[in-house]
């Protein structure tokens, strides 16, 4: 029984997707769950994985092709079977756009994204994302009985308007044991549901991957990275000398549909948002101190980020008005600090979120950015995860830079510079003393915030960053 | 231990009780001189006299009513019903006299009275004679209902379902009477209200009780042999149902399966699913599966009949999807 493959969705939003490469050719045989192909999103790229195992019989998009959500990519099947036909009727079924739901005593020949849907009325909207990524031809029809109860079944699963999965109570009891966003967790049940095993697979692999990723980290400081001055500058050096060997060539390259997502919206909100900055430079003496002291007994250690990101939601609290959103007729309060920050990738950068930060303990916020960091590098966030963010942190303090400014990340309307931390020469009373400090740099939008109020939140942020225990109050 | 019949087991238990209490008394459809439809009762007649053994005319709401009138006299009678098909006829007595009246009456009154007989599929018995009717007693307040699935349950529910001060519904099984299982050789009472493990697991919960726990132990075999550890919880009491034990149980494994062979609607199984679905939810990492009978009429056509009912591998196939590991 030959299937086709469709391209599918996988943000609520997504109508196309580039197939970035496949990883599988024409008569190869896969199993369920192998990767068949990679395929460019917004800013991911995933893998797509085979609903089950076959041959593969016909690859119909190529690589490099745009297909639309819902279009055949490829057929899988058993050797010999005819994959012609297969594309011909997901085709036929396809163009005849069902908006009238088939009668339910009809065979049930192909189940396309837009037919998965039969209970749903003819007036009722089809849920954004479509539960039912590949057709099935040919499905044996269950051996009803009339008018009995167990043969029903249901087949509309409306997609969760969060883009949260739908999860086991289980697994999200386990879940929260691990300290583990579910969000983050790929659902191996029907329609995508996370399942106690998913759970448990995510939790000994973020285990495993945390300590591993912790080195790589340039972007997002997080163990002894907050390092002195002298240590960060030998840190720029060391990248510095290998990449100019090798990195003078002339050659274009295209741009890859995440390159070209940077292009677009940080071009757009630069010209389209009136930035302007406001400055501080921050005395991080007790805030390391109380982070060193949290930090003792701890296997590992809690990131500068987390309490960075933990205080600036305390500050973002007392000022409403920074947290909101551009929406051209209106500004839109935002009713909750989503964090997000910008972790470097090659090639790009990404923001994963961290929701709700106001809400959250600084250890909670670690174990969300231990993660979500990790996955961001390896390209397999979830577009709920970096969309969305009410505020951005970008921190380039490990790169030893003093201080810099950032482009705002829509729909935010402000975003935060972290430069180094390092020893200053400052006045205290009437004496000149070494303090760590960090230089912090408000990028907003003037459209939403206003002079005054970007420096009070500054102003605010600084003393909290100062004196973190008013943080708690 | 004794082995002894499922069929031995309930006469045993008959039989200790007529001679440790003169009140108790059999009746029903030739109960005496023919030793029973089925043979449970054989040789009570010739030991206890027509006096305490006695056969009543073909008129069960007749003498299910008389049964009730004497349990409110003093006496503790036994009432079988040839099969639950045919006790419909009483239900009048059972349900607004029996189950009433120790309520009704301010608790002056008790009903201390048993109503046994094979309940569900035998084979070849078409659509009036295999009925599966625990929801019919399981339903009403102030009755008892009990359903042993071996002979040792048998021998020890219906001497607690005898000497209970309230009516008691003991549903037994046509297929089960020539069962063979070790009872204990000194006398045992087996408490109404307690389920019993049958089968110690960690994967994953199967509830069941009377004969489809056969099923359940058959799957949780084969499961096993896929490495799969399968935990059967017996219920034996279905009323009141055991809820600590099928909840510890399910707050183990996180997956539960649930048996019945009954219909589907409004079935001991299904309320049994939707405890577990609301005290366990945050151990569920799957829906609870029903197993039960098709929500037809008994064909009588045996494919067709063996085919509607529950059996192991539907067990299993329920089972691997609680599991998530259906192909």
């Amino acid at each position: 029984m030959a299937i086709s493959i469709l391209m599918t969705a996988l943000s609520p939003t997504m109508q196309d997707g580039v197939i970035a490469e496949w990883l599988v050719a024409e008569g190869q045989t896969v199993k369920a769950g192998d990767a068949l192909c990679e395929i460019e999103t917004d800013k991911a790229t995933m893998p797509y994985e085979s609903p089950r195992a076959g041959t593969i019989l016909k690859i119909i998009a190529p690589a490099g092709h745009k297909a639309a959500v819902g279009e055949t990519i490829a057929v899988l099947g058993k050797p010999g079977e005819d994959w012609q036909a297969i594309v011909d009727k997901a085709q036929a079924a396809s163009t005849a756009a069902p908006a009238v739901p088939q009668p339910p005593a009809a065979p049930l020949p192909t189940l396309s994204t837009q037919s998965a849907f039969p209970a749903l009325g003819p007036s009722a909207h089809p849920p954004a994302i479509p539960v039912q990524v590949f057709s099935i031809q040919n499905a044996d029809p269950a051996p009803a009985i009339p008018g009995t109860q167990t043969s029903q079944t249901y087949t509309d699963h409306p997609a969760l308007p969060s883009g949260q999965p739908p999860s086991s109570p289980l697994a999200r009891a386990t879940a929260r044991e691990h300290r583990l966003d579910l969000r983050g967790v790929r659902g191996s049940g029907p329609h995508g549901r996370v399942v106690q095993r998913d759970v448990l697979a995510a939790a000994s692999n973020a285990q495993a991957a945390v300590p591993a990723t912790m080195p790589a980290t340039h972007m997002i400081p997080t163990q002894g990275s907050m390092a002195p001055r002298n240590d960060a500058a030998a840190a720029i050096s060391r990248p510095a000398r290998g990449a100019l060997r090798s990195g003078l060539r002339d050659k274009r390259v295209p741009l890859s549909k995440m390159r070209s997502i940077i292009a677009e919206r940080l071009g757009a909100s630069w010209t389209q948002a009136p930035h302007f900055f406001v400055r501080a430079a921050v005395d991080m003496e007790r805030l390391l101190e109380l982070r060193a002291a949290v930090n003792e007994d701890r296997e590992r250690p809690v990131s500068l980020n987390a309490f960075v990101m933990r205080i600036t939601a305390a500050a973002l609290e007392r000022h409403p008005g920074i947290n909101a959103s551009w929406e051209g007729d209106a500004i839109r309060y935002r009713p909750a600090a989503d964090i997000g920050l910008a972790v470097a990738l090659d090639g790009g950068l990404i923001t994963p979120v961290v929701r709700a930060c106001e809400r959250k303990g600084v250890e909670q916020i670690d174990a969300e950015l231990a993660d979500l960091v990790p996955r961001a590098r390896a390209g397999t966030l979830f577009p709920a995860e970096y969309s969305e963010a009410s505020f951005t942190i970008s921190n380039l303090g490990s790169s030893g830079v003093e201080e810099f400014t950032a482009i705002i990340n829509p729909p935010g309307s402000a975003i935060l510079a972290l430069g180094a931390v390092s020893k200053e020469a400052v006045v205290r009373g009437d004496a000149i003393v070494a303090r760590r400090t960090m230089r912090i740099t408000l990028s907003s939008d003037h459209r939403v915030i206003d002079g005054a109020a970007a420096a009070a939140f500054v102003g605010e942020l600084k003393a909290l960053l100062e004196e973190p225990a008013r943080a708690l109050l | 231990m004794a082995t002894m019949t499922y069929r031995e087991a309930l006469n045993r238990a008959m039989d200790e009780e007529m001679a440790r209490d003169e009140s108790v008394v059999l009746m029903g459809e030739e109960v005496a001189e023919y030793d029973g439809a089925y043979k449970v009762s054989r040789g009570l007649l010739a030991k206890y006299g027509d006096g305490r053994v006695l056969d009543t005319p073909i008129t069960e709401l007749g003498f299910t009513g008389l049964g009730v009138g004497a349990a409110i006299a003093g006496m503790r009678p036994i009432v079988e019903w040839m099969t639950h098909n045919f006790a419909l006829l009483a239900l009048d007595q059972v349900v607004n006299e029996a189950a009433k009246l120790r309520h009704m009456s301010g608790g002056r009154l008790s009903v201390p009275i048993v109503f046994r007989g094979p309940n569900g599929p035998a084979e070849y018995l078409s659509s009036q004679h295999s009925q599966a009717l625990a929801s019919y007693w399981v339903h009403v307040p102030g009755l008892r209902v009990v359903s042993p699935s071996n002979p040792a349950d048998a021998y020890g529910l219906l001497k607690s379902a005898i000497r209970d001060n309230d009516p008691v519904v003991v549903l037994e099984s046509e297929l089960l009477y020539g069962d063979k299982g070790e009872v204990p050789d000194e006398e045992t009472l087996v408490p109404i209200g307690k389920a019993a493990i049958a089968r110690a697991g960690t994967d994953v919960t199967i509830v069941a009780f009377g004969r489809p726990v056969k099923y359940a132990l058959e799957a949780a075999a084969i499961l096993e042999q896929r490495g799969i550890s399968a935990e059967v919880v017996d219920l034996r009491s279905l009323r009141p149902l055991d809820e600590d034990t099928i909840m510890a149980s399910v707050g183990k494994t996180g997956r539960a399966v649930v048996v019945d062979e009954s219909w589907p609607a409004a079935s001991v199984g299904a309320y049994v699913a939707h405890r577990i679905a609301s005290e366990r939810f945050d151990s569920l990492d799957a829906p609870v599966e029903f197993v039960s009978s098709e929500d037809v009429p008994m064909p009588y056509n045996h494919a067709l009949e063996l085919a509607v009912q529950p059996s192991a591998s539907k067990i299993v196939a329920a089972v691997l999807r609680a599991l998530y590991l259906e192909a």
